[in-house]
């Protein structure tokens, strides 16, 4: 494990900071801002999938799947935004 | 305990078991399908959900992320000891998890209970629907979650236990996907709009 958890769980916490950061700052409505966001929040999903719950070490069709899941899920969202 | 090595590589063997791997893509697909209704309606109602949004406390929402990852990162770490035969220490970080969601839940009840004493219910429009319905629903898996995370606790601080790291993992995939569906619930219900 080394300490890859240790840096994982700071850089979540630091990517809840900040995205905390850019809801405040966020004027109505700014799609832009509601797209990057979403996307602070799928980097989070995918660090919490392939290291807390180990999917790194599983075969890539595990890997691929959990990916196309979130890609399509955030693209709909995206697209009726 | 039990200590069988896995080849994680092989498809059938995803770490956790590949049912738990069924079940997490199956919850994803259903809260995913759900979100994207959310958003869906959210942009023919917009005004309806922009201020319903601004009486949902987004706060409490980003404490229960804290207590959802801390409790995540303490699970990783429980099955990382388990592995390394640290029972005791596992047990610890088991607990610690245990605690994050406990605390999950008392600041959700709190979050309903102020919703439920303004009269933010279910049935005031569509927004609070989603809601209640989205959010509820996620903190059902997380007392399941809960639940199966004291039990392994306790089976695996018997005498003989039987209790393999895979069912440690199994365990940790389940709290891990209250996790994965809290970070894509979050975003969408509490933030945008």
């Amino acid at each position: 494990m080394k300490l890859s958890k240790e840096y994982t769980f700071i850089a979540l916490l630091t990517l809840t900071l900040i995205s905390s950061i850019v809801t405040m700052k966020t004027s109505e409505g700014n799609t832009a801002i509601y797209s990057l966001l979403l996307i602070l929040w799928a980097v989070k999903f995918i660090l919490v999938a392939f290291d807390f719950m180990e999917l790194k070490k599983a075969n890539i069709f595990w890997k691929l799947s959990l990916s196309f899941v979130l890609t399509l899920i955030l693209t709909i969202i995206l697209l009726f935004l | 305990m039990n200590a069988t090595k896995i080849d994680y590589k092989n498809i059938y063997y995803p770490p956790g078991g590949i049912l738990i791997w069924i079940i997490i893509f199956l919850e994803l697909l259903t809260f995913g399908m759900a979100l994207v209704a959310f958003v869906h309606d959210g942009t023919k109602n917009y005004e309806v959900f922009h201020q319903s949004k601004l009486q949902l406390n987004a706060t409490l929402g980003l404490i229960n992320t804290a207590f959802l990852l801390t409790s995540g990162y303490f699970m990783a770490k429980a099955v990382h000891e388990f592995e390394a035969k640290n029972i005791s220490k596992a047990s610890l970080y088991l607990k610690i998890t245990a605690l994050g969601g406990i605390l999950f839940i008392v600041v959700k009840c709190f979050e309903y209970s102020a919703k439920i004493e303004h009269g933010l219910t279910p049935e005031v429009n569509s927004f609070y629907m989603y809601y209640w319905l989205l959010t509820a629903f996620h903190l059902i898996h997380v007392v399941v979650g809960l639940v199966i995370i004291l039990w392994t606790n306790y089976s695996m601080k018997k005498t003989n236990s039987d209790t393999a790291a895979e069912d440690l993992k199994t365990c940790g995939a389940f709290w891990h996907m209250c996790d994965l569906i809290w970070l894509l619930l979050f975003p969408v219900v509490y933030l945008i709009f």
